[in-house]
């Protein structure tokens, strides 16, 4: 007994994936489509967790922490003083430094701590202000650039950082920190571990309607294919030869399909380095995948399409006696929810102690058992379409419903395939959409609630004298700002207010009473509670609804009160904002100008564009989800075409059959999606009240739209299919092979 | 002269339904047999024991002394496809390839080289009239041509045993015959073992013997040879 080298089982193989016909092209031509699309994903997938490291890891430099002056002894310690500013409408960071010895830390790799004068800037900096006017931009700063800051301490290409050196004096004046090492490692708790969970929970719900599409298109023809392995093992080969033959097919089409996806990651890195992340795009040589990983990707996704195809066919007992009886599988029950419920246990539990934690250590401990809640999904299908399927049946009154219900419950397993894709799409959509607007609600505000979003809120350094705060709203008035106040230190923070109820925060600044009409929203406080003329009020910035206390100050002794914040209406053009943003830094250093629309944004932009990013992986599984109901439909009728063509001979009229077809994809669909629905939405409140600790809200409209929007055009999608009905099953079609 | 195939109190059931009762059956080397029997009776089940597709699920099945009813699969595979051939009345090409591949499969599979395995399964097709038709595939074949491929396929590895299930019954009469004839012609030329299920007496006519399987029981004509 001897036996044949794999060679020449692979050469047959390969000439039978090649010389198959049209069905054979198209199942090797989707797979590779698939596989492809697969590749890229995960590889994006994967890169996108370094590329937000990265960003964490060249932004941690703004997380030093030091203290005020004195408090530690030893060594020479920077003088920092970190402040946010804005220009042309993007936030720019803006650090001052002095050095107080010649061991003092150096800033951002520069070489040197800046000497007073001295201004880096970052390369979009530096462009900025070669394109903006001197008065927009380059007058806040004492000189020209002399040089730049090196990517390592930029967010991205876009990032807007400028180092200033600053003398001493100057810097304890603004009553800087002393720090005596700059931070390279970012702090816990950052957003972007949140940013990190969500994206790898979105990345493991982007797979998996990838896989189902290449698990759907190398069933393609499986009938006929099915017949094929059978006049194999009658001509002499082995099962293990039908497996090599098969595997050869769909391995040729997934190393193809691999290949493709990996150009397809290379071509698109640009592209994502573009998507903002945590407000910045990334550098293109930060979204990369290790070289280990790379190889596993490119490995593992042809295996698991390979396996995909042989499992498969494991599932049948290929005889050589020709039709393969599929092996019995036991009808669905109610234990295969058991995963499910497994993973969402596991889910809950991992995700309170990334949380608790610090978040990134249980990172795959949480994407596992979110994966193993989408295995769940998938095991728990087939008994929820058999639930439709007897739904069907009952309500049903013609031969359609009665056709569609039988075969539905026949194989559960092939009726929920088709749909799977999308049932996936509708669940990862559901999460994420019940999460942004709990945590979009939960973003406090950050503007003053006194001021309106065209107004900047300058915050003063401490020891800002009362006429250099006069000084800077006479400059912002010259640079084209509208009416402003100064806002001022109470120099008794513990005074209690005229109602102690209340109680007073921090925030709570003095103002003076015939300031109140000069911005809106004080003076509709005014309005509201009265303010003595003369005299002057408690403001508290902390409360969301701000309100004037009367407070024991008269006006010209509020005025001779440190001042604390400017407020001054603009225009809010960026170019007058700008301007007044220039002329106060000139007239008060180390001042932080925010736009009221800036403060509001800061918070929601984030949110805002992790929703943008949820948004366009949905689209994609969703077209995705789509193309593999339509195949899976069509390829359905192509496999069934005979039995079909028979019930029309029989006098089946063709709309019928198609009404079979259709709700054959439609029942199960919607009601898995359904259900998949509501399991996203309560793992969205999981993950809301777990993760971000704020209430849960329900989704917008604008996502039950979606919903009903998506199951619509699933609908038209299956429906595209039909028409192949009428051609596959005219009389002749009974007659083939 | 011994049996070179036997079938000793063979059962088999699919499910609930018995398929044969305990068959005792003896096939002669170079002897060329014709099973008969009604639809249902339990022939191609037979059949298909006897080939060791099917195991029985009780009794023997041995080939050339050797037990081959409780060979795994791989050894039953290899066993068939060295030593058995098949003509059955459907399915048995592979329509992506061409008529001369489809014939050489059983020697590509057993690890033959490819030109030696084309060039023996092109020597059939002068044998089996069908010269000309070697790169022809099997959806541009007659019904007729198909069948004489699937017995040159059948019959390129010089298989001790021939088994036919209803071999001309998708054919018509002149077509039918015209395999029957090559077949047992080659058949007796080599001295090939044959084995036809058959429904058809025409058929039955080619035989040297027949048997008749009725309710899974075999039985011997009265007035057989």
């Amino acid at each position: 007994m001897h036996y044949p080298d794999r060679g020449a089982v692979i050469r047959l193989g390969a000439r039978l994936a090649v010389s198959g016909g049209r069905a054979s092209l198209a199942r090797l031509v989707l797979t590779a489509l698939g596989v492809a699309l697969a590749t890229t994903l995960l590889l994006l997938a994967a890169a996108a967790d370094p590329a937000v490291r990265a960003q964490q890891r060249h932004t941690a430099w703004q997380h030093t922490t030091g203290g005020p002056a004195g408090e530690r002894d030893g060594g020479d310690p920077l003088l920092w003083w970190l402040s946010s500013d804005g220009v042309d409408g993007r936030e720019l960071t803006v650090l001052r430094v002095a050095a107080t010895g010649p061991d003092s830390p150096v800033p951002l790799g520069l070489g040197h701590v800046p000497e007073p004068g001295e201004v880096y800037v970052s390369p979009a900096l530096a462009e900025l202000m070669g394109q903006l006017p001197a008065d927009r931009l380059a007058d806040r700063f004492p000189s020209a650039p002399a040089g730049t800051i090196a990517e390592d301490f930029l967010a991205g290409p876009d990032d807007l950082v400028a180092v200033v050196g600053f003398t001493e004096p100057a810097m304890r004046r603004l009553d800087a920190l002393e720090v005596h090492e700059i931070r390279t490692a970012p702090p816990p708790h950052q957003f972007a571990d949140f940013l990190r969970i969500c994206l790898a929970v979105g990345a493991v719900g982007l797979i998996m309607p990838v896989l189902v599409f290449v698990s759907t298109s190398t069933r393609i023809g499986a009938a006929r294919r099915e017949q094929r392995f059978a006049a194999l093992r009658l001509a002499g080969a082995t099962p293990r030869q039908t497996t090599l033959l098969v595997a050869v097919e769909a391995g040729a089409a997934a190393v193809v399909g691999a290949a493709l996806g990996v150009a397809g990651f290379v071509a698109a890195r640009p592209w994502v380095a573009r998507v903002e992340i945590d407000g910045h795009r990334s550098f293109v040589e930060d979204v990369r995948v290790a070289p280990a990983l790379l190889a596993l990707v490119v490995v593992a996704v042809p295996a698991l399409a390979v396996a995909a195809a042989t499992t498969g066919l494991r599932r049948l007992r290929i005889s050589p006696l020709g039709v393969a009886r599929r092996a019995a599988r036991p009808r669905p029950t109610s234990r295969r929810l058991l995963p499910l419920l497994a993973g969402s246990a596991g889910f809950v539990a991992t995700l309170a102690l990334a949380v608790r934690d610090g978040g990134i250590g249980l990172l795959v401990p949480v994407m596992a058992t979110f994966a193993l809640m989408i295995y769940g999904i998938v095991a728990a299908g087939p008994w929820f379409t058999v639930l439709a399927a007897r739904a069907i049946g009952r309500l049903g009154r013609r031969a359609s419903a009665l056709l569609a219900g039988r075969r539905l419950e026949d194989d559960p397993a092939t009726g929920f395939r088709a749909v799977s894709g999308l049932v996936l799409a509708v669940f990862v959509a559901s999460v994420f959409s019940g999460v942004t607007p709990a945590l979009l609600d939960g973003t406090p505000s950050g503007s003053h609630g006194v001021a309106g979003e065209d107004a900047l809120v300058v915050g003063l350094p401490p020891a800002t004298s009362p006429a250099a705060a006069t000084a800077a709203l006479e400059a912002a008035a010259g640079a084209g700002s509208g009416p402003g106040v100064v806002l001022r230190r109470d120099p008794d923070p513990d005074r209690p207010l005229g109602d102690p109820a209340v109680g007073r925060s921090a925030s709570t600044v003095v103002v003076a009473c015939r300031d109140v009409p000069v911005l809106d929203g004080l003076a509709a406080l005014g309005a509201a509670r009265g303010c003595p003329a003369g005299g002057s009020a408690w403001l508290d910035l902390a409360l969301e609804t701000p309100r004037l206390d009367p407070a024991p100050y008269t006006a010209a002794e509020a005025d001779a009160l440190p001042a604390e914040l400017l407020v001054v209406e603009t225009d809010g053009t960026p170019a007058t904002t700008d301007r007044v943003r220039t002329a106060v830094l000139r007239a008060v250093p180390g001042a932080t100008p925010r736009l009221g629309a800036e403060v509001d944004a800061d918070g929601d932009r984030r949110l805002v564009q992790l929703n943008r990013l949820v948004n366009a992986a949905l689209a994609v599984t969703l077209a995705i989800a789509g193309c593999s109901l339509a195949v899976a439909v069509a390829a359905g009728i192509i496999e069934r075409r005979r039995p079909f063509a028979l019930l029309r001979l029989a006098g089946m009229h063709l709309g019928e059959l198609q009404r079979t077809a259709l709700l054959e994809a439609v029942a199960p669909l919607v009601l898995i999606a359904l259900a998949s629905a509501a399991l996203g939405l309560a793992t969205s409140a999981v993950i809301v009240r777990v993760a971000a600790e704020v209430p849960w809200r329900p989704p917008s409209v604008g996502y039950w739209l979606n919903l009903a929007g998506g199951l619509a055009v699933a609908v038209v999608v299956a429906a595209a299919a039909l028409p192949l009905l009428r051609r596959t099953t005219a009389p002749s079609a009974v007659r083939f092979e | 002269m011994s049996a070179l195939l036997e079938a000793v109190g063979i059962h088999r059931s699919f499910g609930a339904t018995p398929a044969l009762r305990g068959v005792d059956l003896a096939v002669d080397e170079g002897e060329v047999l014709a099973v008969m029997g009604p639809s249902g009776s339990g022939k191609s089940t037979l059949l298909h024991c006897l080939a060791a597709i099917l195991r029985p699920d009780a009794g023997e099945v041995r080939y050339a002394g050797r037990r081959i009813d409780d060979l795994n699969e791989h050894d039953r595979t290899v066993l068939r496809r060295e030593s058995f051939g098949f003509l059955f009345q459907f399915g048995q090409l592979v329509p992506e390839l061409p008529a001369v591949e489809n014939v050489a499969l059983p020697l590509l599979l057993g690890g033959a080289r490819r030109s030696e395995a084309l060039a023996a399964a092109s020597a059939w097709f002068e044998r089996l009239g069908l010269d000309g038709l070697q790169d022809r595939r099997p959806g541009e074949l007659s019904g007729g041509e198909a069948q004489r491929v699937a017995l040159g396929r059948a019959l390129v590895a010089e298989p001790a045993v021939l088994f036919a299930d209803e071999p001309t019954g998708s054919l018509d009469s002149l077509a039918g015959e015209r395999v029957m004839e090559l077949l047992v012609d080659t058949a007796r030329a080599r001295g090939t073992t044959v084995v036809v299920v058959t429904h058809e007496p025409r058929v039955a006519a080619y035989a040297d013997r027949e048997v008749i399987v009725r309710d899974g029981r075999c039985t011997t004509p009265i007035g057989a040879r």
